[in-house]
């Protein structure tokens, strides 16, 4: 009780200068005893302005639960892929940035076999395996040759598509290899986020995050973890002015 | 003379130390990678139950860069592990000086370090630890990139003379350099700190039913920045909304049903603060995500603002 009120007390007291802002009923985070109005020029009493539940939103590329960003984008071997047919057809789709030369994803291929895994695992399930690279031309990891190199030394019996303008890579907010997503049979993302649960560069986690998304959806389960904290090189982004 | 060796997986670099407790000062005779690590001590000999101040520091070559220990959206900071340490002795947490932000094409936000970063740990000797020559090795590994990324390492070997009880401990000629080390990283933003400031910098979170923000008032700065440190209630822009080039930052947080019924949920890391002289000061910040209070406290709540529980010191 006593405290309570001492609490009470040092409410009365704060907030009168140092935190001139919008008061939440319940929370408010804030170091230190606040203070009568300082000397200063103080931050003015602010209200949310009229966007800012917009901006509070807003998020980049794309969202669990809305539809996957469509796409068509060639491969190493110059053969199209379009997103809408794969959905179309019924299957799953899992797509991972992809750069040969980021430890990150070197370590799927060469301490473990990850992504090739997940794509024998899943072969006769309707599940479809993709890379995608968005590194921009001339970057580390990028390159026609490149791709078709790493595909052919790490047997990867799935395309590499290539997004050199990086628009399909800005589409999704892959921002860096080997972010994952997987896309349920009905277009919509079911999961965005790390491959695994170890973001370190020499070993691979316990949880492989995109296989347990596509079992829970080829079991017509709701995906219990649908986004984690992706981790690993940066993807190799075009700059604006190079793309002018 | 204490032998000392670095290898990494990326490049190699052969150096050579003399000290008596450890590698306290390290010239490096051959670098061949854009970064190399050095390890100073600030004590050549100290009793049992103390710790040593000691720094790594990663000589950065341009325009490489490494990484802060934040919520960055690619790379992955410096690590340091004793391996074969004795029993009685271990490592501290490196504790992170203030980083830069770096963003590229495509919205890629990370934090990071350029030129030269100190990053200061310790050397914790237990009470129970027995007078003599100690040593083991130390693992260092960082990612560092510019337009390509690697992950190197180094492997680091080191003594250490834990002195008899009674026998004051030596400084180094590394000791004002750590010393200093210490002095330039972010301050801790304690209760104390805020009110000793609050004419000039504000740093508050405030939480609302349907989202919070992080807001920073300070005064005639140039420039304000915020650098989520890894695992932190994250900005919902980084980009956006991390940085300022006014004195002040009103930045949205990443808050939904997660985070609030995440008792450890928390918004932590360094609020950077570049001050009238262009000097950036940092400032090492931890908000807990308080869960609502009982209806009571609420309704009274409503009449009067309240205070918020006393952030958590910094990571130390």
């Amino acid at each position: 009780m006593m405290n309570t009120k001492r609490l009470l007390a040092a409410f009365a007291v704060g907030t009168a200068g140092l935190m001139a802002v919008t008061v939440s009923p319940w929370a408010l985070a804030q170091p230190g005893k606040p203070a009568e109005k300082p000397a200063d020029k103080a931050p003015a009493a602010e209200k949310p302005k009229a966007d800012d539940k917009k901006k509070d939103e807003k998020k980049d590329g794309a969202t669990v639960g809305s539809n996957a960003p469509t796409f068509t984008l060639k491969d190493t071997d110059g053969k199209e892929h379009k997103l809408a047919d794969l959905t179309k057809a019924g299957s799953i789709v899992v797509l991972f940035w992809f750069n040969p030369e980021c430890p990150f994803v070197v370590k799927h291929f060469k301490e473990s076999k990850t992504f090739n895994d997940l794509a024998s695992k899943y072969k006769d399930k309707k599940v479809v395996v993709m890379a995608v690279n968005s590194n921009s031309a001339g970057t580390q990891g990028s390159g026609k040759e490149t791709n078709a190199k790493a595909k052919k030394e790490w047997s990867m019996d799935y395309p590499i598509l290539l997004d050199e303008s990086g628009d399909v890579g800005q589409m999704y907010g892959a921002k860096n290899t080997p972010a994952c997503y997987v896309i349920a049979a009905d277009g919509t993302l079911a999961y965005m986020g790390a491959i695994d649960d170890d973001a370190g560069a020499d070993k691979p986690g316990k949880t492989n995050y995109a296989a347990k998304a596509i079992d829970e959806l080829l079991a017509g389960k709701k995906v219990t973890t649908s986004s984690t904290k992706p981790y690993g090189c940066s993807v190799k982004y075009a700059s604006k002015k190079d793309k002018k | 003379m204490v032998g000392f060796g670095i290898s990494t997986g990326v490049a190699c670099a052969v150096v050579s130390i003399a000290g008596m407790f450890s590698p306290h000062h390290i010239p490096t005779e051959v670098t061949a990678g854009p970064v190399a690590p050095r390890v100073a001590i600030a004590l050549s000999g100290a009793p049992a139950g103390t710790s040593v101040d000691a720094v790594l520091t990663f000589d950065i070559e341009a325009p490489w860069h490494i990484y802060y220990d934040g919520e960055n959206d690619s790379g992955q900071p410096p690590t340091i592990k004793g391996s074969g340490l004795p029993e009685g002795i271990k490592l501290g947490p490196i504790r992170w000086a203030t980083p830069t932000r770096h963003l590229l094409d495509g919205g890629i936000l990370d934090s990071t370090y350029e030129r030269r970063v100190e990053l200061p740990f310790t050397f914790e000797i237990a009470a129970s630890v027995l007078p003599g020559e100690h040593s083991g090795t130390l693992g260092v590994t960082w990612m560092e990139c510019a337009e390509v990324c690697r992950v190197a390492e180094a492997t680091l070997n080191w003594s250490l003379s834990v002195l008899p009880e009674g026998r004051k401990p030596e400084t180094t000629a590394d000791a004002k350099v750590i010393s200093a080390a210490v002095k330039t990283l972010p301050a801790v933003w304690t209760p104390e700190l805020a009110a000793k400031l609050k004419d000039t910098l504000r740093i508050s979170v405030e939480i609302t039913p349907e989202t919070g923000r992080l807001k920073v008032w300070a005064g005639k700065a140039r420039g304000v920045e915020y650098h989520a440190r890894a695992g932190s209630v994250r900005l919902i822009d980084a980009v956006e909304d991390g940085a300022s080039e006014t004195s002040s930052l009103d930045a949205p947080l990443s808050i939904g049903e997660k985070e609030r019924s995440d008792p450890k949920a928390a918004v932590t890391g360094i609020v950077v603060v570049v001050n009238e002289k262009g000097v950036r000061e940092g400032y090492e910040v931890n908000f807990p995500i308080t869960k609502k209070p009982d209806n009571k406290l609420q309704d009274k709540a409503k009449e009067i603002p309240r205070d918020s529980p006393e952030p958590k010191g910094g990571h130390k």
